[in-house]
C-alpha cells in the first residue's frame, strides 16, 4: 500500500499553487482544468488505476505548463476584452512601473561589477555609434547645392609611398591633366581647374595680400554658385577677370560700384 | 496517424459540430472525439480549452459553469446564433474540399470507399 497517504485533493491543490502566478491562466480556467483533472481521474481509477498512478498520468498527457501558458496566452487578451477588463488590465500594467525600476535599480547595486561592464559597453558602444553619425552627418552636408552635385567629381593624384598627414592621395594634378580629361575621355562633360593661392589685391591706395581660387573659364558650368551681380557664363572668359566676395568688395571700393 | 497540422486544421468545425450535438464541456468533448475517430485524434488540454476559449472570445460559443445533480460543477459550452452560422460555413468549405478529393479518388482504378 504504497499509495495509502496520496490525497488527491492535496496534490490538485498544490497543482493549482503552480499556476497561481501565471497571468495569462485566469482562475476560472484553473477551475476548468481541475475539473478535467478530476475526471480523468476517475475514469482511470475505474479502470483499475491507483488514485495516484491516475493523477500522474493525467498531469503526463496534459504537457508541460509551458505549453499550455502559450496556448492561452493567444487568447488571453481577447478574454479581457470580452470581459471589458482590458482597462484594468492596462492599469495593472501601469502601476507596476514603478516597481520595474525599483527592481532594477536594486539589481544594479547588487551587481556592481556586471552593470559597471554593461553600462560601460553601452556608452562606449553608443559613443562610436554617435561618432560615426556625426562623421557622417558632417561629409554629407556641405557642397550639396550645386545643381550637379551627384556628378561632380575631385580628380587626385596617388603618389606610391609618399605619405603626409596620413595620406598618399593628394588634389595636386598636373596642369594638362584637366585638357587631357575632357579631350580623350567621352564620359567627362566638362572639367575645370582650381587652384588655391594668396595674391595680391591693389586699388589705388590699397594693398592687401588675399587668399583666392584661380580657375579655368568653365567653372560656373560646373558648379552652381549664384552670382548676386554680373553674368556667371561671361564672368571668367577674360584672363584678367575676378570675382569679388561682398566683404572683398567693400573693402576695396567702398561705396563705390565696383562693376 | 493524423499530422498535427491537419488535426490543427481541423479542430474548429469538429468542435462546433461535437456542439451542435448538444452543450458539453471540454473533458466530454475530447472523449467524444476521440471516440469517434478510434483514438486517431486525442486533442490534449492546452489544444482544446484555448481553442474553446477563442471561438468563445469571438461569440461562437457561450459558456456557463452548471451544476450536475449530486456531480461537480462543470463549464458548458453552447452554440451561439453566430456559432451555427460558423458551423454553416466550415460545412461548406469542408464539403467542397471533400468532394474535390472523392472526384479525383473515384475515376482512379482500384480505389475502394471505406
Amino acid at each position: 500500500m504504497t499509495s495509502s497517504n496520496f490525497d488527491l485533493n492535496k496534490a490538485i491543490s498544490v497543482w493549482r499553487r503552480s499556476l497561481k502566478y501565471k497571468r495569462s491562466i485566469l482562475p476560472d480556467d484553473i477551475d476548468e482544468l481541475e475539473q478535467h483533472i478530476r475526471d480523468q481521474v476517475s475514469v482511470l481509477v475505474a479502470e483499475g488505476l491507483s488514485e495516484e498512478e491516475a493523477y500522474r498520468q493525467t498531469l503526463r498527457e496534459m504537457g508541460n505548463d509551458g505549453t499550455a501558458e502559450v496556448e492561452y496566452r493567444k487568447v488571453y487578451w481577447g478574454k479581457l476584452k470580452r470581459r471589458k477588463q482590458l482597462l484594468n488590465e492596462c492599469l495593472y500594467k501601469l502601476s507596476m512601473f514603478n516597481n520595474y525600476f525599483k527592481v532594477a535599480f536594486r539589481n544594479l547595486h547588487r551587481q556592481k561589477g556586471y552593470s559597471f561592464i554593461n553600462i560601460l559597453g553601452l556608452a562606449v558602444g553608443l559613443a562610436c555609434f554617435i561618432l560615426i553619425g556625426l562623421f557622417v552627418r558632417f561629409e554629407l552636408s556641405f557642397d550639396s547645392f550645386h545643381e550637379n552635385a551627384d556628378r561632380i567629381y575631385r580628380v587626385v593624384q596617388e603618389v606610391p609611398e609618399y605619405y603626409y598627414l596620413g595620406t598618399n592621395k593628394f588634389a595636386a594634378t598636373p596642369a594638362p591633366l584637366v585638357n587631357a580629361l575632357m579631350e580623350e575621355l567621352p564620359e567627362v562633360e566638362n572639367a575645370v581647374q582650381i587652384e588655391m593661392n594668396s595674391i595680391l589685391l591693389q586699388r589705388e591706395n590699397s594693398l592687401f595680400s588675399e587668399v583666392g581660387v584661380y580657375a579655368t573659364q568653365h567653372f560656373f558650368e560646373v558648379f552652381s554658385f549664384e552670382l548676386l551681380r554680373g553674368n556667371p557664363a561671361t564672368a571668367l572668359i577674360d584672363p584678367g577677370s575676378i570675382i569679388l566676395t561682398t566683404s572683398l568688395a567693400q573693402k576695396y571700393f567702398g561705396d563705390d560700384d565696383p562693376m | 496517424m493524423i499530422p498535427k497540422a491537419l488535426v490543427a486544421a481541423s479542430i474548429k468545425p469538429i468542435v462546433l459540430s461535437v456542439l451542435a450535438e448538444g452543450d458539453n464541456y471540454g473533458y466530454a468533448i475530447i472523449q467524444r472525439v476521440k471516440t469517434l475517430t478510434g483514438g486517431q485524434i486525442e486533442w490534449t488540454t492546452s489544444t482544446l480549452y484555448p481553442v474553446l476559449h477563442s471561438l468563445e472570445n469571438k461569440g461562437f460559443l457561450q459558456s456557463q459553469w452548471q451544476e450536475s445533480e449530486e456531480g461537480p460543477r462543470r463549464k458548458y459550452y453552447r452554440l451561439t446564433p453566430n456559432g451555427w452560422k460558423a458551423l454553416e460555413r466550415e460545412k461548406q468549405q469542408w464539403l467542397d474540399v471533400h468532394q474535390a478529393l472523392m472526384g479525383l479518388w473515384e475515376s482512379q482504378p482500384g480505389f475502394s470507399p471505406t
